[in-house]
């Protein structure tokens, strides 16, 4: 299936979840923030989280600001 | 004597509240804020790199939330629409972390507070539970309604973002104060010792800056000296400064002058 991921267009696996999300995009699973299809998903539901086709997500990080 | 800053059921000895952008690296960040002696440190939040070295060092290994309260922030939003979203993944980044520093930007070139949209996502965030520090112009009118609203510190700009031109409006700032029931603190346009010291011996509770110290030529000897400029506005504001005069008065006595 098709995700759109930032902004980029990622293929994964049907019946992925975020968790293995993360592991093939090698992003860390802890520092993460991520908003499924405009709706922020949980932290205790994050990793377990199954994706569908043409899901929109943003994954996202604290970086240094003022 | 204990002169604590209180925030959002917190207190903090610190009054120097500073920003973690514009760094060289990590490591000036910290040594730079721990010169400081601040106890808040802002961040922004924003987009993973995608297909980037997984490696790569995270912010929040360099200033750890257990030693720090990290106040996420929405720059970069110009809706409130943006920073909302922003603040709810900010809450989900920091393990359910309430405090934010909402600004709301107006345009790309002085980055002035858009406050028609700050005031609607401040209703909002405040309805979800957010603890609320709001950056905001130095308009009287709309710093009290933004209390009133809830938010718990307004944070009225010195001048614009970035800019280094220190308090343009020190008269607003003043009646600001005069009608505040919650901390007050000048976020943005501090450019050096002498602007930290005047916003906080006009009363502030406290200073909010970033690019001050970062773009400071030697960013942790600035950082020492904002602490110190910080600390003694707030000193010589608890003092309560002398009245000022038209004319000179003299220090010596005049009794007792030789012939």
């Amino acid at each position: 299936m098709l995700l759109r991921v930032n902004g980029n267009s990622v293929e994964i696996n049907d019946g992925s979840n975020i968790g293995e999300l993360l592991d093939m995009l090698e992003i860390p699973k802890n520092k993460v923030a991520v908003e499924l299809n405009g709706t922020v998903i949980p932290n205790s539901e994050l990793l377990g989280k199954v994706l569908e086709d043409k899901d929109i997500l943003e994954i996202v990080r604290a970086i240094g600001g003022g | 004597m204990d002169d604590s800053l209180n925030l959002a059921g917190r207190t903090y000895k610190s009054r120097l509240l500073v920003g973690t952008g514009k760094y060289k690296d990590f490591e000036e960040t910290r040594s730079s804020i721990e010169a400081s002696g601040a106890e808040i440190v802002t961040v922004a939040i924003r987009r993973t790199n995608i297909g980037q070295d997984s490696s790569e060092p995270n912010i929040l290994d360099f200033l750890s939330p257990d030693k720090f309260t990290i106040l996420p922030n929405t720059a970069g939003c110009y809706t409130a629409e943006e920073a909302i979203r922003t603040c709810k993944l900010a809450r989900e980044l920091l393990g359910g972390n309430n405090l934010v520093k909402l600004e709301v930007l107006g345009d790309k070139e002085t980055l002035y507070p858009n406050m028609p949209e700050t005031l609607k996502a401040t209703k909002d965030l405040v309805k979800d539970g957010f603890e609320v520090m709001v950056y905001c112009s130095d308009d009287p009118i709309l710093a009290k309604e933004l209390e009133g609203m809830g938010c718990v510190s307004v944070m009225p700009l010195a001048s614009p973002i970035g800019s280094g031109l220190g308090i343009q409006n020190p008269h607003n700032i003043e009646m600001i104060l005069s009608k505040a029931e919650v901390p007050i603190i000048v976020d943005a346009g501090v450019g050096t010792a002498s602007d930290a010291s005047i916003a906080m011996e006009l009363g502030c509770a406290g200073v909010l800056m970033n690019t001050a110290i970062a773009k400071a030529q030697k960013p942790i000897q600035m950082a020492q000296a904002m602490k110190k400029a910080v600390e003694s506005g707030r000193q010589a504001y608890l003092a309560g400064r002398m009245e000022k005069k038209s004319y000179a008065s003299a220090s010596s006595p005049m009794k007792g002058l030789i012939k």
